[in-house]
């Protein structure tokens, strides 16, 4: 079987006042990307 | 024990399709058929963090495609999180990092749209969860069937922007393509839904096949695909909720895709918890039950990119909705759009600014909503 398993152990969202990691702006680029949405 | 939970979200699938398909008709004589479910945002991101913290976007702070992270998990609590409280094994598969909320998933798979045969991957998981419940464990099961979108992804947004007129003017050929996309989603409910009820779920489960928006096939110039627009072709889904204890019913008031969880919630027997912020949605039991209760306004949001190759980080268009009435706020112009659904189902009769009473009655109900509000009875 394909694909990705991830155990979650930890909240994954930020709090509200906090900025986006360089991270998961890269996963958010890379992803939409992907999904063919830019 | 409780009932198990499955959903199986078809991404993707439109209303009129289910309602010319066999299998999907074949379902709606046995269970309960809800058709005029509005999603919060015509696209999977927004729609879905709705859908599992049965609150708007506007609210939890997942509006957009860029707002994943920022899903207010302190204090909206997700129906991954409810069961998992409860002992439930939870588990998702879906086609990317972005499209559900994690809190509460004991596994959180993704699969590859390319590659994967989502069937065979998902009755593996059906079968994995038979030996859960083997061990007095229930389960929750959420399977996103993403194999309409990557049809899209490959032969429309890939190929055309907003405003091709190749595509725009051959509606023939797009309804073609949705059509065969469209019937490899019926072979795979059918094909789970066999293996659901060889397993024994449909008496220990509820099951709720849905979809999380529509897609266009070439309505309206500025919208490929979805996510742009507030108008039905996205906004309007349906749901399939298969309770072997309840009787068949057709429900055709209007209501929300964020009254899925609670619900659910309700059906098994867990209270919403107080501890959290107060949600939006309501529990359709009474409905189900066929009970009558007063329809409620549906609030949707989505970003136009306009002539941009990148949908907006917020929503600029909105737009509330009864199942008579539709009026539409377009923010990055100021203008408004007001229809007659009952009358112009196609939308393309714009009402606004004709002196009709309902424009300022939706209006300062929209202006609620959208600034995260609740409206009073």
């Amino acid at each position: 079987m394909e694909g990705i398993l991830e155990k979650l152990t930890k909240n994954v969202t930020i709090d509200e006042s906090e900025k986006l990691t360089e991270d998961q702006e890269k996963i958010i680029e890379t992803q939409l990307k992907e999904m063919g949405y830019i | 024990m409780k009932k198990n939970v499955i959903i199986l979200m078809i991404d993707g699938a439109r209303l009129d399709y289910t309602l010319k398909s066999s299998i999907f008709n074949s379902l709606k004589q046995r269970y309960v058929f809800l058709s005029q479910p509005i999603t919060y945002g015509p696209h999977t991101i927004a729609a879905m963090h709705a859908v599992f913290s049965g609150t708007y976007g506007t609210r939890t702070g997942t509006n957009s495609y860029w707002s994943t992270y920022r899903f207010k998990k302190d204090k909206f609590k997700t129906i991954s999180q409810y069961l998992h409280d409860e002992n439930y094994y939870t588990m998702a598969d879906v086609v990317n990092e972005l499209v559900i909320p994690k809190q509460g998933l004991d596994e959180f798979l993704i699969h590859d749209e390319m590659k994967d045969d989502l069937t065979q991957r998902h009755k593996s998981f059906l079968e994995q969860m038979k030996s859960k419940n083997d061990q007095d464990q229930n389960f929750f099961l959420y399977l996103q069937y993403s194999n309409i979108h990557t049809g899209i992804m490959n032969e429309v947004l890939k190929v055309y922007n907003n405003f091709s007129k190749e595509y725009f003017e051959d509606r023939e050929k797009n309804e073609q393509r949705y059509a065969s996309l469209f019937k490899n989603a019926e072979k795979y409910v059918s094909e789970m839904l066999q293996k659901i009820n060889e397993l024994g779920f449909l008496e220990n489960s509820i099951i709720l096949v849905m979809s999380d928006h529509g897609i266009s096939v070439g309505e309206k110039v500025g919208e490929r695909a979805y996510g742009a627009f507030c108008y039905d072709y996205t906004l309007r889904t349906f749901a399939y909720f298969l309770m072997q204890d309840i009787s068949p019913i057709e429900i055709s008031q209007q209501v929300r895709t964020v009254d899925f969880m609670p619900t659910i919630l309700d059906y098994v027997e867990i209270p919403i918890d107080k501890n959290y912020e107060s949600i939006d949605g309501e529990s359709l039991m009474p409905l189900i039950k066929g009970e009558k209760i007063p329809e409620k306004i549906a609030y949707s949001e989505a970003g136009n990119p306009l002539q941009d190759t990148r949908p907006p980080k917020e929503p600029n268009t909105k737009s509330v909705r009864t199942s008579r009435w539709k009026l539409i706020l377009n923010e990055y112009d100021d203008t408004r759009e007001l229809y007659d659904l009952f009358n112009n189902p196609s939308e393309n009769e714009n009402l606004s600014g004709t002196g009709l009473e309902i424009e300022d009655i939706l209006f300062k109900k929209l202006e609620i909503l959208k600034a995260g509000g609740k409206l009073t009875k």
